[in-house]
This record gives structure tokens, C-alpha cells and sequence, in this order.
């Protein structure tokens, strides 16, 4: 799966389609595709990091639990068979930045696009779109059923609820940064 | 195009979920994982606060607080809640995995 932009994002005010014979019609059409196109473009890069994301916290819960602990057969080739393209903290850092990207919005719609180029960017996009979206699909009840088998899921008290409603609405405790440096100092002494 | 970044999610951690964090430490300690674990807890920090569906799978919907959900990263297994609406992400437990596992 190409995860790379067909069309570099041109700067503002630049993105008018260069068509001789377009309408209003003609630019509506292609605004419409391109929305589709980054759309597509940006479901696929996010489900390809959650994929990368799931397939290591699978692989390592399955060494902690035992292989093949709750899975089937067919689950553990699924996870074991194909490595993650990247790291987990690398999963994450594209997860971030593709929430940047939709927080700016849409690029414009790059110059000289045409309606065919779109229409078969959309259409190499969709199956790979659906394509990581079976696989999140089949990964998730993996990762559930590993973590299950690690600690039994229990929810939160309504003592805890309670008071993760206070904290949220009063002054924040202490971050996981502020009880690293806690733990550490209590560590030196 | 608009140039206002995403908005963070606030980390609330429930007082069980801080002695956890807490324990993880002092067992990363313990086990010679100091750096490997309190790497691993700041990397995590971050994605709950910008991408924490990223981290977790959804459960089961916990009005009022939100998308109950499991999740690990590296050494650390975890139990979250999701508020999108309040931009809110509730962190109730902790574990630490095993050297092997992460």
C-alpha cells in the first residue's frame, strides 16, 4: 500500500483545477473527489499505524500469557506471520500527526487534477481502505482476548468513577510525569 | 484552511490508577527497567493526551465517563475511559508487562 500523497499539497490560493472546458459543475465534482482522496488517504495511514499498533501489543501479550493462551491457531499465524512495518512509538507519532492534518482541515485541490486522476485514486484507495480495516477488524478481538487472559477485565468502581468525575472537574493530581519524578526521588533516598 | 491545532485530551488519573503507576515504578526499579519503563510511561503520556484510540480498544460505554478501554504500549498494560465530548481521558489501571513482552 502506497501510504505516500499522489499529489503534493500545493500552497493556498494555488489550487485551482487548470481545466479549459470547466463548469462550475467540473469543480464541484472535483472538490468533491478530492475530499474523498484525503479522506481515504488519511483512514488508511491511521488504520495502517493502529494495525502496526495492535499486531506488537498482541505479539506481546501472547509471549506473556503463553502461545497460544486463548487464541486459535489460525489467530497466532495471524499475528506472528506478517511483522509490523513500524514500531509502536512510531505508530503513535502518525496517529499524531494525522490528527495535525485533519485539524488544519483540507489542502486545496491540486493544480492540474483531473476528474479521471481523481476517480482512480479514489478507487485504488477504497479496497485498501477496506482491506486494513478487516485486519483492525480481526486483530481487535485478538488483542481483547489476550488482555483478558493477562488480567480479567473488571470496570471501574463507582467509588473510582466518582472520583475520576471530581478530579476532572476540580484541580488535576498528579500526572504520570509528576509521579515518575515522586518515584524517583523516593528511589535516591 | 484553518491553522488552529488539535485540541489535547485532559489525563485524569483516578488515586488506584496513581498507586499503580507508582508500584510500576518502583518494580521497573526493582528489575533494572527503570529507563525502558519511564520512557515507555512518557511516550504513553502523549498519546493519551493527542491519540489515545490509538492505544486502546473499546469495551463498553460507561456513562458519564466515557468509552471504557483496554490498551497497552511497550512494558505498560492499561485501562482508560474516553470522553470525546469533555476531551477527557480517565486512566483507572496500570500493569507492568513483562521484559520479554515489550
Amino acid at each position: 500500500m502506497s501510504e505516500e500523497p499522489i499529489h503534493p499539497d500545493t500552497p493556498d490560493g494555488a489550487g485551482s483545477p487548470s481545466n479549459e472546458d470547466n463548469g462550475p459543475d467540473r469543480n464541484s465534482t472535483l472538490a468533491g473527489l478530492w475530499v474523498r482522496v484525503v479522506e481515504l488517504e488519511r483512514e488508511a495511514r491511521w488504520l495502517s499505524a493502529k494495525c502496526d499498533h495492535l499486531r506488537h501489543s498482541c505479539r506481546g501479550l501472547l509471549q506473556t500469557v503463553g502461545s497460544p493462551g486463548p487464541l486459535t491457531d489460525e489467530q497466532v499465524r495471524l499475528i506472528t506471520a506478517e511483522s509490523p512495518r513500524r514500531s509502536q512509538a512510531e505508530a503513535i507519532e502518525e496517529a499524531i500527526r494525522l490528527r495535525e492534518e485533519r485539524s488544519a482541515g483540507l489542502p486545496p485541490v491540486p493544480s492540474g487534477s483531473t476528474v479521471e486522476q481523481l476517480s482512480r485514486r479514489v478507487a485504488e484507495l477504497q479496497p485498501v481502505v477496506a482491506a486494513l480495516t478487516t485486519q483492525r477488524e480481526a486483530l481487535r478481538p485478538i488483542f481483547l482476548a489476550l488482555a483478558e487472559a493477562f488480567e480479567p477485565f473488571a470496570p471501574p468502581t463507582q467509588e473510582e468513577v466518582e472520583e475520576m468525575l471530581r478530579a476532572a472537574d476540580g484541580t488535576p493530581g498528579p500526572s504520570i510525569l509528576d509521579l515518575i519524578n515522586e518515584v524517583e526521588r523516593e528511589l535516591r533516598t | 484552511m484553518t491553522t488552529e491545532g488539535p485540541r489535547p485530551y485532559q489525563v485524569v488519573l483516578s488515586g488506584l490508577a496513581r498507586d499503580h503507576l507508582r508500584e510500576l515504578f518502583r518494580a521497573a526499579a526493582r528489575a533494572g527497567r527503570w529507563e525502558e519503563v519511564t520512557a515507555d510511561a512518557e511516550v504513553l503520556m502523549r498519546a493519551l493526551t493527542w491519540v489515545p484510540e490509538t492505544v486502546a480498544e473499546a469495551v463498553v460505554d460507561l456513562p458519564p465517563l466515557g468509552r471504557v478501554q483496554v490498551g497497552s504500549f511497550r512494558s505498560i498494560q492499561l485501562r482508560i475511559a474516553v470522553n470525546d465530548d469533555r476531551l477527557l481521558v480517565f486512566a483507572s489501571w496500570f500493569r507492568l508487562l513483562p521484559a520479554e513482552s515489550a
